[in-house]
Formats: structure tokens, C-alpha cells, sequence
């Protein structure tokens, strides 16, 4: 199994960084505007 | 007001970090972690997992593990979604939901080649073995720190083992001081 086989510990320093920013952003997001997307998605499946 | 610590919860988080402290010695010697420091761990979050309730988690990693050995790499990543997507939907509570979209996120980076094999299992582990994707969030900022740093030093990859402990460790320690 490919997966289970590689043995290899690293990371791309870019790619580290862009993950870094990304998951910042969107859990500073999900902080912020949590309580709104639950009200949104609740109305939304209210109406369906 | 922080609840004092069970002696089998210091046992387990002194065992966790000697475990990934192993894994450091060796990634940063080799660039490499040997298979039974990565499988056998793995294998055991797995069975943990089982025994706690959250087959789900369990069962997108034997999915995903199989999907990386198709023959048409070109397939492999939208099936894993398709595989995500199926599992999310009977994810069940929001901490399993974190789990499942991490542990997609992890073989997904590994899949497309932006990390190794050895830090994705042991990201995994870690996941199932607490059943929170909320984990990969300090990783994943030490990681980021560190990727700074090397793009600094002009360096094109970076130990992924050292961030998965020092963001292990922060995740530990907050969890005992809440």
C-alpha cells in the first residue's frame, strides 16, 4: 500500500505557509460569522 | 477552573510526545520516520477509535488508504473527495465533522505530493486517537512558522515533525489549563 510505505517527513516550506494563512483566515471567519452561518443555513433549511 | 489531570491522561500525553519526540530524532537525521513508528501508532488510534465510537473516521482512513493505491492517479483525489463527502454526511457531531474534513486535508496534501507520507499518518493518528480536527489548527500555525522561516533561509522543505509536536504539545497544554 502506497500510502502506508512512504516513509518520507517533509514538507514543502510553501505550501506550509499557504495552509498556515488559509486555516487562519477561515477559523478567524468561522469566529466572526459562526453564529450568522448557522442562522443563515437554519433559514435556509427552514424554507426547503 | 481548571480540572486536575488524571494520572492515565499525564501517562498518555508523556507517552504521545516521547512517541512523536521518536519521530523527531529521526526526520530530522533522515528526513525520514520508519514505517512501524507511523504504522503501528496508526494502527492503534484506529482500533482506540473503534473501541470509543467513531468508525466513521476509522473507515474514510481505510477508504482513502485504498484509494491512493488506484492505478489512475488522475481519479484519486476527486474519488477521496467523493469518499469525504459521502463520510461527512453521516459524520454525526461537529468534532467528527473537523476530524473527517482534516484527515481528507491531510492524505489530500500527501496525495498531490506537498508532504510527506510518514507526517501525514502521523497527523492521522493523532486525529483518530482524539477524534478532534481542531488539532490541526496549532500544527498547522507552528508549520506555517516554520515554512516562514525556511522561505527566509531559502530553504524548499521543512521538518513536518517538529510542528506536529510542538503544536501537539500547545494542544495538550491547552486542553490541561481549560
Amino acid at each position: 500500500m502506497r500510502f502506508l510505505q512512504d516513509q518520507r517527513a517533509i514538507e514543502t516550506s510553501e505550501v506550509a505557509v499557504i495552509i498556515a494563512v488559509v486555516v487562519l483566515v477561515a477559523f478567524g471567519a468561522y469566529q466572526i460569522l459562526g453564529a450568522r452561518i448557522a442562522e443563515v443555513v437554519l433559514d435556509v433549511a427552514g424554507r426547503l | 477552573m481548571a480540572h486536575p489531570l488524571l494520572p492515565t491522561q499525564v501517562i498518555l500525553g508523556v507517552a504521545l510526545l516521547a512517541w512523536l519526540g521518536a519521530c523527531v530524532v529521526f526526520d530530522l537525521r533522515s528526513r525520514q520516520v520508519p514505517m512501524l513508528l507511523t504504522i503501528i501508532p496508526l494502527i492503534l488510534a484506529a482500533a482506540w477509535r473503534l473501541f470509543q465510537g467513531g468508525w466513521q473516521l476509522v473507515l474514510l482512513t481505510v477508504v482513502l488508504t485504498l484509494i491512493s493505491d488506484l492505478p489512475q492517479a488522475k481519479w484519486r483525489i476527486p474519488i477521496g473527495c467523493c469518499a469525504a463527502i459521502v463520510g461527512l454526511s453521516v459524520a454525526g457531531p461537529p468534532d467528527m465533522v473537523y476530524a473527517m474534513l482534516v484527515i481528507f486535508a491531510v492524505w489530500g496534501l500527501w496525495e498531490i505530493g506537498a508532504t510527506g507520507g510518514a507526517d501525514a499518518k502521523i497527523i492521522i493518528a493523532l486525529v483518530l486517537l482524539f477524534a478532534d480536527g481542531m488539532l490541526f489548527i496549532p500544527i498547522v500555525l507552528v508549520s506555517g512558522l516554520q515554512g516562514l522561516a525556511a522561505l527566509i533561509a531559502r530553504r524548499k522543505t521543512i521538518p513536518y515533525t517538529v510542528a506536529i509536536t510542538l503544536g501537539t504539545a500547545a494542544w495538550l497544554w491547552m486542553g490541561a489549563i481549560r
